[in-house]
């Protein structure tokens, strides 16, 4: 199957919009698909209370793909504590900027914009010099917790990982649910795993942006749409990059972001989790977030736990 | 009301609840060693009706008699055509942000948990008892004791102080005992109270929290994880000079026991009351910053 054409993906965009499906004021988006009593659900997956984290370290060290690394700065350090007049301690500071390739972070849905607008419709202009004013990441203040799902496409495969000018179809997504034993299913988190993190544990971090990464192809949206998923990871940004389109850089971004009101975690290390999903032989697991509260912020770094 | 303990005394307790070696001598994670993954699995049973609370305050961006030093948040791109993007900067230690002590941030005679050198804390950070050793989460049975409703007020006032008899009645209350690897939390009150009274700063007004002697207590439970609405130790200290944050010491150096400071426990109080039930699956992940002494986080309670 060819790659949709651009014409397509414009249908797609419009096939898949969630615009005023939770009402015109609605700034949670695909969130809303989580009910309490789904979350009642995911906790019964956890049988043998295995927890693991699909996060990265906070990257500190500058690398081809990590151009403004965290700042990590010790205010106090124990060596010369003991004069303190009170109590001897250590304390640090960290300044961030969560996006972009190297630091595993929500994105807010007021991160990127479609003709001027970002999720149902809200204008570009109510992200101004003190932030967003709608869609920031703080409407997930009450954390994500739902049933989570992992696509293993380098396990589908039977590959250490996906090289950067692999694009997943959404047959891949079906071969992968029927390989896992699972459907993804409505209020789900689902994981794409490529494999991007233990590539670059083994060959080093590259500029993905220049030299490409693997992720979804566009043939995916209307599939994920359908699913009713309500967050979407990858240990890549999931998009393919390059994209192939000539007016849309990232268009599984502004797809899911802008049109679905779907949030992305970009960047997570999926490798534990992959393990953990074969060793238990299962690929659904009780997941849990909880964002920051940085109440006009466009993303938040998080570290993401799945229980089994 | 119970008595205050002599200087003596809570050295004597310090002795008592020392745990270091524990879990060997190389242990760097202190009391979350008591939660298993048997705990973990049985607390899970406690997320019944699915509702979430957020046990975090929001990330404080403007100044404040509690907060000098506030969250910098900045934008580095803003609104159309593609995208917008920012940036932020905390320092998370203090009694503004809710945030995870690693068992590095404070040293009793030049040492913290397990006896690791204050020197393990340079200026890259610290080498010993960093943040990251929780990076897996804390996922356990989470317990509230809430103090105000035991003492039939709204809130605390600071510099009150809570006494172990205190909370052997609010587990009375409440019909909850604390067990080993709990999280407990602590309520006083304290942002009811500012939401009335408005801000006040800690280091010269107090804030109210545990006296010394609820050390022994807290070791005997067996607790993974104390948490608070304030900063868990009563300010001022009934024990300075030698002692200014006794709590803060006997968890952090002694137990190992890790800190979760300043966390917002209103929301939770109401939740707890409307179920009629004070255990909850208590989920935190805080961030995996190496060489950290603290994470910023939101603390999430399942009921």
């Amino acid at each position: 199957m060819p790659r949709p054409s651009e014409q397509e993906l414009k249908g797609y965009f419009e096939k898949c919009s969630n615009w005023g499906r939770w009402g015109k004021d609605d700034e949670r988006g695909a969130l809303n698909f989580i009910t309490a009593e789904k979350r009642a659900a995911a906790a019964k997956l956890v049988r043998t209370g295995e927890t693991v984290s699909l996060a990265l370290p906070l990257p500190t060290i500058p690398a081809p793909d990590n151009p403004t690394p965290v700042m990590h700065m010790v205010q106090q350090a124990g060596y010369d504590s003991h004069d303190l007049p009170l109590l001897p301690y250590a304390a640090d500071y960290f300044a961030i900027a969560p996006h972009g390739l190297a630091t595993t972070h929500l994105d807010a849905l007021c991160h990127v914009f479609k003709d001027g607008k970002m999720y149902n419709g809200f204008d570009a202009s109510e992200v101004g010099s003190s932030g967003a004013r709608k869609c920031a990441i703080d409407v997930a203040r009450n954390g994500v917790i739902s049933r989570g799902v992992l696509l293993d496409i380098p396990k589908l495969r039977k590959v250490d990982w996906l090289e950067n000018d692999v694009a997943i179809t959404a047959s891949d997504l079906d071969a992968a649910e029927k390989a896992h034993g699972v459907t993804v299913a409505e209020g789900d988190v689902l994981f794409i795993r490529t494999g991007r993190a233990k590539r670059r544990k083994v060959k080093g971090g590259w500029d993905a942006l220049h030299e490409g990464m693997a992720g979804l192809e566009t043939s995916c949206l209307p599939w994920l749409h359908g699913r009713k998923i309500a967050v979407l990871g990858s240990d890549g940004i999931s998009d393919a990059v390059p994209s192939g389109y000539d007016k849309f850089a990232l268009p599984i971004h502004v797809c899911t972001l802008v049109m679905m009101g779907l949030h992305l975690i970009d960047n997570a290390d999926l490798d534990a989790l992959s393990e953990a999903c074969a060793r238990n032989g299962r690929y659904e697991f009780q997941f849990v977030m909880a964002p920051l509260i940085l109440s006009k912020g466009t993303a938040s770094p998080v570290n993401p736990l799945a229980s089994f | 009301m119970a008595a205050r303990l002599t200087k003596d005394q809570v050295k004597a307790a310090f002795e008592q609840i020392n745990n270091w070696g524990r879990w060997g001598k190389e242990d760097e994670r202190g009391a979350l060693n008591y939660i298993t993954p048997e705990k973990r699995a049985a607390a899970a049973k406690l997320a019944m009706s699915g509702e979430i609370v957020s046990c975090a305050l929001p990330l404080a961006t403007k100044t404040a008699p509690d907060n000098p030093q506030p969250v910098q948040h900045m934008m580095l791109h803003v609104g159309a055509p593609v995208a917008s993007l920012d940036y932020f900067a905390i320092a998370p230690h203090g009694y503004a942000f809710t945030h995870l002590d690693a068992l590095c941030h404070v040293f009793w005679e030049g040492k913290m948990y397990n006896g690791f050198s204050s020197r393990e804390v340079g200026r890259f950070g610290a080498r010993k008892c960093a943040i990251d050793v929780a990076r897996d989460g804390v996922v356990t049975r989470g317990v509230m004791l809430d103090i105000p409703l035991v003492r039939k007020v709204d809130f605390l006032e600071p510099g009150e102080a809570i006494y172990p008899e205190e909370l052997d009645a609010a587990e009375k209350l409440h019909g909850v005992r604390v067990a080993e690897g709990d999280v407990l939390l602590i309520r006083t009150g304290r942002h009811q109270r500012r939401k009335v009274k408005g801000a006040s700063d800690p280091r010269r007004e107090g804030l109210a929290g545990l006296d010394a002697s609820c050390l022994p207590w807290l070791h005997e439970r067996r607790i993974a994880l104390l948490g608070c609405d304030g900063v868990s130790d009563c300010a001022p200290s009934h024990y300075a000079p030698d002692y200014e944050m006794p709590v803060h010491v006997g968890a952090l150096v002694m137990m190992g026991v890790h800190l979760l400071d300043n966390a917002d426990l209103d929301a939770l109080a109401t939740a707890c009351a409307k179920h009629g039930r004070y255990e909850f699956l208590f989920a935190l992940a805080p961030l995996i910053l190496e060489r950290g002494t603290a994470s910023p986080v939101n603390p999430l309670a399942i009921l």
